[in-house]
């Protein structure tokens, strides 16, 4: 038939017109039709999971526990600690503005149970607000990088630490800014009664590694800087023992200037060295603290004190995250027998529910 | 946000099952950043022409003087139109049955035609009856009362067929020689109508060439533009090109009926006469065009032989009436005449069809004279030129002596009244405002089940602002006591439904049907016409008249104008805070289409204007259902959620760092190294919820489609609303207490650093982030892995990078190794682990709990699908085990939850039937008679048959989309399903219903 070939032919034709056509391509992409997964969050499929975590997070949170009450630790408040051949306390002592710059030596004799392993002294601070953001601000990475930055190039926020003028020459403060002048500076001997031996304090080992050899670093020379206005000695002298670890290296310094995130903080002061009779730890007995009181903090109400303590590997002495683990654990399980319930109950009516289509009701 | 709605914007113009392939036109978007809106539409104000409508017209019918003469459609045509679907069959049955137009003649009106020629048309004649000079002479309007230009274009047969046709073309094209295609083309309906008509194969050897000829032309025709058409005369195609549809219309049905419009030129036509060898020129003297106040055309022509010149005229029935001759009130005759005429026209009307009325008048030569002079003068006039000629047109369409009137069909578009079922189911009010005549708008609303059979249909019409008042008052006062008799007819539970029909009417312009609405709610729809709907917008009526909108379901508008309809969608949009839609194709839309929320073109016929002027264009108006339902309702859903998450990102971040002030001295201090917090919207979280934006999908197509009742809690705003606001900060407030406070109980005894603290706390952050995003998201596609995965270790690979790079200017954090010393720590590790479970524990408990024990629409459906997946898996194994075991026919306990579902065509995999259980046996049995159906389907010869039975198993029988489960039908199966009895007989009851023949089941 004439007609109806010559109809197909037509069709022909429109075939290959086809690649012009608008007809969007029919991809599973541009379709939105990919393979999906479609998790529907159930109480019986969260079931499983909450019993998994519990069970998981309760041991997790025994270990926690265990390993954090296995830390020994001695903490001593001195801040009321009273002058040695004065006649009040070093904080009053401190409290007269004259006394400013001066030392007040105190001591304290507590008696310590037995550390093992490592031990470490730490200071603690209170009400210390070094996360404050004009405090935190108040630095300058370039020169503590061993930059040869010039006094007038220092970051201003360093400002009211950052120049200073003697007789009519600009000096930098080095290091400027707040954080470093208002370096940590009070001074631990602690002694064993037992023995009558001082126990050895490393002063290095304390910083990471990673400040030590990359953050800080000694310029060339601390020509046209001078030390902050709160420091008795320069920079350069902040360890008179170890050359080494003096200048923007002093590692005293680099653990004050990693500023504390809580106005409660410790920070590391020493390492134990321990050799002869401290090579175990530090055995129980008497102990001798002597401290030299040089740090005032009651004019902003905090506190201050030393802090004697082993480490684990998970940092120090702190039951919070064990009893949390054990708890949130146990809520698990819980939250998974009240699921289970939820299952029993309402699992079969909610599948009698999905039957009812909601076009019945029409 | 813009991104996420552009690559939706992206995905929905890529949709394939937007895409009209036979205007070759995909789904548009042309706003970009309305996308959301799509999923909480609650009015939807169309258009009708060429919206609901195909905007094809075909010539129905005809009434000329007095006389009706019904088209009635063969059963071909009447079968391929029920089956809306295919237009291929559509078009192969037209061919059978007529040549150019889908058009069966009418054997009198072709008799009287017959003899048609320059010689009949004289007026002066006596021996032809009148009333057959009138029908002629009617033709003769049809055919030369338009502005549709004839065009010719020259081409082979071979390329225009790619077909060498054996014979070659015998024709020498003149106007002189009768042309032997022609001859084909018009013997028939000269000399053998009536067997032509009754038995189109006669034909088939004879004008083969023609009909090769035609076909191709027709073939064109519908994958073109329409508003033109060819027609073959010879090699030469004839091509009418028409300004709008009805006249095209009206031409072809003349040129089919032998009365041709061959060419057209300025100052004359040439027609061809059934009756007459030559074509004739007429001289047109005058065109007065169309315009919106008259609503009439008209053509002056001289007769060619006795010179008289006659003014034909053709517009609105109304407009027509209103200028007749004064003896159409006093003369008997004329009167009856009108009355007959008046009396098809509303019949035409009360079928959907668009009528026209023709009427003419002859000119006397000095009449005319006159008329043209001043004519002359009001077109050359400078200042009031249009209106000048408005009035002279006016002052020479008078006296008229009237022909008769057309009806003509706009086929509805396919998939419309499905299409407007479901998004009133959906809870979208659909209001069409039309400028056609109410009943022609009525029967439309009807057929599109806008309006439905137990619908109370309150009509307003009024002349004044008065009346409307009154009228508005009075639907007012009726509805409100209707609503109590629904209360009461619900509260005493009596059941004579049926005896509420109550009839009234007010001023006779405010009639009821019957009340037969058993739910407790009212159903009416309001009818109004453009004039009162003019009074009933001014500010005084217009509280009264949304009241009333209020209580209908669905509203129609018509005879209003483009500025009413905008109107009317302003009126909505502004005092009833809705959230609306417009949707139209012609430039008349326009002002509504711009004046709704939304606003969508159909890229139809009626050129782009409305196109351009829209937010979307589709191509047909079942797409709006895709659209709306699927589109709308996901994108709604993405960009809620998107907008949550991005909400609670921010408030996560900022509490943090709040808390984190209470330990700083509240100095502003940051714990967060502000690089990382830079990056975290950039980076770090922001792909994940873009993806989710972007391809998730809370339910699927197929159930979001069939059960639009889903698109309801987008509609209400319930994914979008204070409280899901409220939650979000609740839940970011109780994570930031988590976030922060665990790692600062945790280090408090340590001595941490404030950029460790600051690392650890960011880390638990993101980390509850991402999985935070995970748990919101409904489904996963490896895009949304991929993010979720590159997110984390584009954090991670940053933290490792910028902490091992040794610098300064990021003051005052300088992060050199700072991520390696913390996270190398334990306590870093077990506190991000316990932080992060800790944060997100609630939202899991609520999200869980929310769907085991208190599921929203939404959460139910998921589950549904979730099963049916599952039984989908269950039944393919089922499956194979009942085709082993299927002689022995185990009985259904075994079998357990098998869904009809399983059948191997997709389409089949209809959501609603998926809930309805049987046995394998059952099942089998069904599986056999659907590849009977199958098979039957597919051979044309029984098609009628087989589509009842289609219809009857729609919920199962491959091939028929799933459109098909919306049918009631459908319900009806699947209630027989859910009821039990054993399948066996389950099936035969079906069969039963479907008249097919049992043998086959059993």
């Amino acid at each position: 038939m004439a007609t109806s070939e010559s109809s197909i032919a037509a069709g022909n034709i429109q075939e290959e017109d086809k690649p012009k056509s608008k007809r969007p391509k029919e991809t599973k992409f541009k379709q939105q039709n990919l393979p999906a997964w479609q998790p529907i969050l159930t109480a019986s499929t969260v079931l499983p999971a909450f019993f998994a975590i519990g069970l998981a997070f309760i041991p997790l949170g025994v270990a926690l526990f265990i390993t954090s009450d296995n830390i020994t630790e001695f903490t001593f408040d001195y801040t009321e600690c009273s002058q040695v051949g004065g006649t009040g306390t070093c904080a009053e002592f401190f409290e007269d503005v004259n006394n400013t710059g001066k030392v007040c030596n105190c001591q304290i004799n507590a008696t310590l149970e037995k550390f093992d392993d490592s031990v470490y002294v730490y200071y603690g601070l209170t009400n210390f607000y070094q996360n404050h953001r004009r405090y935190v601000r108040s630095r300058d990475d370039d020169q503590l990088h061993g930059d040869g930055v010039s006094p007038g190039s220092l970051n201003d926020d360093c400002d009211p630490y950052k120049t200073t003028s003697i007789n009519g020459t600009t000096f930098g403060y080095a290091p400027c800014g707040a954080i470093a002048n208002s370096l940590f500076n009070d001074t631990f001997t602690i002694t064993f009664l037992g023995t009558g031996e001082t126990v050895g304090l490393l002063k290095t080992g304390i910083a990471w590694k990673s400040d030590k050899d990359v953050k800080f670093n000694n310029p060339s020379n601390y020509d046209s800087f001078t030390k902050p206005p709160n420091w008795n000695v320069p920079v350069t002298q902040l360890d008179p023992q170890n050359p080494d670890n003096n200048g923007y290296e002093n590692e005293d310094l680099i653990v004050w200037m990693r500023t504390a995130a809580l106005p409660t903080f410790r920070k590391l002061y020493r390492r134990v060295n321990h050799s002869s009779t401290f090579a175990d730890g530090l055995p129980a007995g008497q102990y001798q603290i002597d401290i030299e009181y040089k740090y005032p903090v009651t004019a902003f109400d905090g506190t201050k004190s030393i802090i004697i303590s082993t480490t684990s590997w998970l940092g120090g002495k702190n039951p919070f995250l064990g009893i949390a683990y054990i708890v949130v654990g146990s809520l698990c399980i819980l939250l998974g027998i009240i699921f289970l319930f939820i299952h029993i109950k309402f699992g079969k009516k909610s599948s009698e529910m999905i039957n009812v289509t909601p076009r019945d009701s029409y | 946000m813009e991104m996420v709605k552009l690559a939706q914007v992206y995905f929905i113009m890529q949709d394939v099952e937007m895409y009209d392939p036979e205007t070759d036109r995909p789904m548009e978007c042309r706003a970009l950043n309305i996308t959301e809106d799509l999923g909480q539409i609650q009015y939807i104000f169309s258009d009708k022409t060429g919206t609901l409508t195909e905007n094809r017209m075909e010539f129905k019918s005809c009434t000329v003087g007095g006389v009706n003469y019904l088209h009635v459609p063969c059963d071909d045509d009447l079968d391929s139109r029920s089956d809306s679907y295919s237009h291929q069959s559509y078009a192969a049955s037209s061919r059978t049955s007529s040549i150019v137009e889908n058009l069966s003649l009418e054997p009198a009106l072709q008799r009287e035609l017959s003899n048609m020629c320059l010689r009949s048309l004289d007026s002066v004649e006596l021996t032809i009856p009148p009333h057959v000079r009138r029908v002629q002479e009617f033709f003769l309007l049809m055919a030369v009362c338009n502005t549709v230009v004839v065009s010719y274009i020259h081409e082979d047969l071979m390329d225009d067929s790619g077909y060498i046709a054996d014979d070659p073309p015998p024709n020498k094209p003149g106007p002189i020689k009768p042309l032997p295609v022609k001859d084909t083309l018009e013997k028939p309906s000269m000399n053998k109508m009536n067997m032509q008509s009754s038995t189109p194969s006669s034909l088939k050897s004879r004008s083969l060439l023609s009909l090769s000829v035609s076909e191709s032309g027709d073939a064109s025709e519908s994958g073109s533009v329409a508003g033109s058409s060819f027609l073959s005369v010879g090699s030469q195609r004839m091509h009418y090109e028409a300004e709008s549809p009805d006249e095209l219309a009206l031409v072809k049905a003349a040129n089919t009926y032998g009365c041709k419009l061959t060419r057209r030129s300025p100052g004359k036509v040439t027609v061809a006469f059934p009756a007459e060898n030559d074509e004739v020129e007429l001289e047109v003297l005058n065109i007065l065009h169309f315009d919106a106040t008259r609503k009439r055309m008209s053509v002056i022509v001289r007769h060619p032989m006795t010179r008289n010149i006659i003014l034909y005229v053709k517009g609105a029935d109304s407009s027509i009436f209103s200028v007749l001759h004064p003896k159409y009130e006093t003369d008997e005759d004329c009167k009856r005449e009108l009355k007959n005429t008046q009396d098809h026209l509303d019949g035409y009307a009360r079928k959907g069809l668009r009528t026209l009325c023709m009427a003419k008048r002859v000119l006397s030569e000095s009449e005319y004279q006159a008329w043209a002079m001043s004519h002359k003068a009001a077109e050359s006039d400078m200042n009031e030129r249009e209106e000048l000629v408005m009035h002279s047109c006016v002052a020479l369409e008078k006296d008229l002596e009237l022909l008769g009137a057309t009806g003509i069909e706009d086929k509805l578009q396919e998939g419309v009244p499905s299409t407007i079922a479901n998004l009133r189911q959906a809870g979208i009010k659909v209001w069409v405002l039309t400028g056609d005549k109410q009943e022609t708008a009525i029967q439309i609303a009807n057929s599109c089940q806008l309006f439905s059979p137990d619908q109370t249909i309150v009509t307003i019409n009024a002349s004044s602002l008065e009346e409307t008042r009154e009228a508005l008052d009075n639907a007012l006062a009726q509805l409100r006591e209707d609503q109590k008799q629904l209360d009461l007819l619900a509260d005493s539970s009596r059941s004579h439904l049926g005896s509420q029909v109550s009839l009234f009417s007010v001023l006779s312009q405010f009639s009821m049907g019957g009340v037969g609405n058993d739910a407790g709610q009212l159903n009416h729809a309001l009818v109004i016409d453009g004039k009162t709907l003019a009074f009933a917008t001014t500010p005084e009526l217009e509280r009264r008249f949304l009241k009333i909108c209020l209580h209908c379901r669905s509203v129609v508008c018509c005879r209003a104008t483009p500025i009413q309809k905008a109107s009317v969608v302003k009126l909505v949009r502004d005092n009833l805070k809705k959230m609306t839609l417009s949707i139209g194709d012609g430039a008349n839309d326009v002002s509504m289409i711009q004046t709704a929320d939304i606003g969508v073109g159909i890229s139809g016929q009626e050129g782009m204007q409305a196109v351009m002027a829209s937010d979307f264009a589709i191509a047909k108006f079942r797409f709006l259902e895709r659209l709306l339902l699927v589109h709308g309702h996901w994108n709604h859903d993405r960009l809620c959620k998107f907008s949550a998450i991005m909400f609670y990102k921010s408030l996560i971040t900022v509490f943090i760092l709040f808390w984190f002030q209470i330990f700083s001295g509240f100095s502003g201090s940051l714990m967060i190294d502000s690089l990382y917090l830079t990056m975290q919207h950039v980076l770090f979280t922001s792909l994940p919820p873009l993806a989710n934006g972007v391809f998730d999908k809370d339910l699927s197509v197929e159930t979001l489609i069939s059960d639009p009742t889903l698109y309801k809690p987008g509609q209400r705003g319930e994914m979008y609303t204070h409280w899901t606001y409220m939650i979000v900060l609740l839940d970011s407030l109780y994570q930031s207490l988590a976030l922060y406070f665990i790692p600062h109980i945790a280090y408090q005894s340590h001595g941490v650093g404030l950029w460790e603290f600051g690392t650890t706390c960011d880390v638990c952050m993101i980390i509850t982030i991402l999985l935070t995003i995970c748990i919101e998201t409904n489904s996963w596609v490896w895009i949304q892995w991929v993010c979720v995965v590159v997110s984390f270790v584009l954090f991670w690979a940053f933290l490792l990078v910028s902490n091992a790079i040794f610098f300064t200017f990021d003051h005052p954090s300088n992060p050199y190794w700072v991520f390696m010393n913390t996270v190398s720590t334990a306590s870093h590790s077990s506190i991000v682990i316990l932080t992060v479970f800790v944060s997100l524990l609630p939202r899991l408990v609520v999200r869980s709990l929310q769907i085991s024990v208190y599921p929203n629409e939404i959460g139910m459906a998921k589950r549904k699908e979730k099963q049916r997946e599952q039984d989908m898996l269950l039944s393919d194994q089922v499956d194979t085990a009942t085709a082993t075991t299927l002689p022995t026919h185990g009985n259904g306990s075994g079998g357990g939850r098998v869904l009809n579902s399983h059948n191997p065509s997709p389409l089949t995999s209809t959501p609603g039937t998926s809930q309805s259980s049987m046995n394998g046996e059952g099942q089998s049995e069904l599986r056999v008679l659907n590849t009977h159906l199958y098979t039957k389907n597919t051979g044309p010869s029984r098609r009628k048959e087989s589509r009842f039975e289609n219809r009857a198993f729609s919920t199962s029988v491959p091939g028929q989309g799933w459109r098909g489960a919306m049918s009631p039908d459908s319900q009806v199966s699947e209630g027989g399903g859910d009821e039990g009895g054993t399948p066996s007989t389950y099936v035969r009851q079906r069969s039963h219903l479907s008249n097919s023949d049992n043998s086959v089941v059993t």
